[in-house]
């Protein structure tokens, strides 16, 4: 059981006390098997300090030296705050993004592609621009034509209808044609010679 | 050489200088690590890991702040570390007192010390926030305001982190508290 004098206990410990309270402290730990006990531990931990020292072996010293990280931030001139060269890094990444930002966000153009094909359950359009998937880039029926509309990086590509997902046909309106290696005809879309079709 | 004088030599570059601050306090961060790990490879490991921190973190060193308390904060962070990492299992007191036998030439000042070797057998099964605070506080000697220091924790804590180490202590020790 904790007993209730355990913070003077602590301040007996620490010569915090007055010497009346003291000696009330020591009456009322003869009959106080906690305090006992509390002070007897506390007397054991005391003796751990006498505990001979583990010295650390002379060779340890030589091994430490040869294992310190080699000084890395060598490069950086010892009269540039590394503010400044953290600024420079920003500044070059800035420069070197400039050009090739321009590249990456180059503007697309919307390009419409139509068939007239009243028979055809669905039709789909396969090209350089989606892999040749003709799952992805489907047509829409739009006032009896099917219709598809697509966001494209300027530059030139072959594409095809696929009708009903089985038949291959060139685009009649395409600018241009070309024959793949299969023998197919190929439509061909510029859109630096068409700008936006429809 | 002060110590803030060769911390200066160090951070110009001249490794060797750093020799000088190893060798005067090795042993305080050997036996430290003796006293939490009771190994000697993890010590020595320890002890290495601890002087290539503070290496790297010398630059950081402000002078009104005591360079061994500093060390010892280093150095509890480490043990943390290691205790964590390595899933260090405590020697239980069977395989302390095989490990006492085995060495004849310490055998003897051992034998002396057998009872404060089994209780820091004890300390060292305790969770790792009371065996540090315990080891500071009664092997390194260190007082409550530099445990406080190290720990980064007010003295109030540290005092009544001590008072529970204690009693789960004496619950170990089946004493009756």
């Amino acid at each position: 059981m904790k007993c209730k004098n355990v913070k003077l206990l602590q301040k007996y410990l620490e010569n915090q006390l007055s010497e009346k309270e003291v000696s009330t402290l020591q009456h009322h730990i003869k009959n106080c098997p906690f305090c006992k006990n509390y002070l007897k531990l506390e007397e054991k931990l005391e003796k751990l300090g006498a505990l001979p020292h583990s010295e650390a072996p002379e060779y340890l010293i030589s091994k430490i030296l040869s294992n310190l990280p080699k000084k890395e931030e060598k490069f950086i001139p010892n009269f540039l705050p590394k503010q400044a060269f953290v600024f420079g890094i920003i500044l070059i990444f800035m420069l070197l993004w400039f050009p090739l930002s321009r590249k990456i966000y180059q503007k697309r153009v919307v390009v419409r592609f139509e068939i007239d094909l009243p028979e055809a359950q669905s039709v789909a359009i396969a090209g350089d621009f989606n892999k040749w998937d003709i799952n992805k880039t489907k047509c829409k029926k739009e006032k009896g034509k099917w219709v598809a509309e697509i966001a494209l990086k300027p530059g030139r590509y072959q594409y095809m209808f696929v009708v009903d997902k089985e038949i291959w046909i060139p685009d009649p309106n395409a600018t241009d044609y070309t024959y793949d290696s299969f023998g197919k005809k190929n439509s061909i879309l510029d859109t630096y010679v068409c700008g936006i079709r429809g | 050489m002060t110590e803030e004088e060769i911390i200066k030599e160090v951070l110009k570059g001249n490794i060797n200088t750093y020799a000088e601050i190893i060798k005067k306090y090795k042993n305080y961060i050997y036996n430290l690590g003796m006293s939490i790990f009771n190994n000697y490879t993890e010590t020595e490991d320890f002890t290495q890991e601890v002087f290539i921190k503070l290496y790297k973190n010398l630059k950081k060193y402000k002078s009104n702040f005591n360079f061994k308390t500093w060390l010892y904060k280093i150095a509890i962070n480490t043990a943390k570390d290691f205790l964590r990492k390595k899933k260090f299992l405590p020697v239980s007191l069977e395989d302390h007192k095989n490990l006492i036998y085995s060495e004849d030439k310490v055998e003897e000042s051992i034998q002396k010390n057998l009872e404060s070797q089994m209780l820091l057998s004890l300390i060292r099964t305790l969770p790792e926030k009371y065996l540090n605070i315990l080891i500071l506080r009664y092997i390194e000697n260190l007082s409550y305001e530099e445990i406080a220091e190290v720990t980064s924790k007010p003295i109030g804590t540290v005092k009544t982190l001590l008072f529970r180490a204690k009693l789960l202590l004496a619950k170990k020790l089946k004493i009756q508290i």
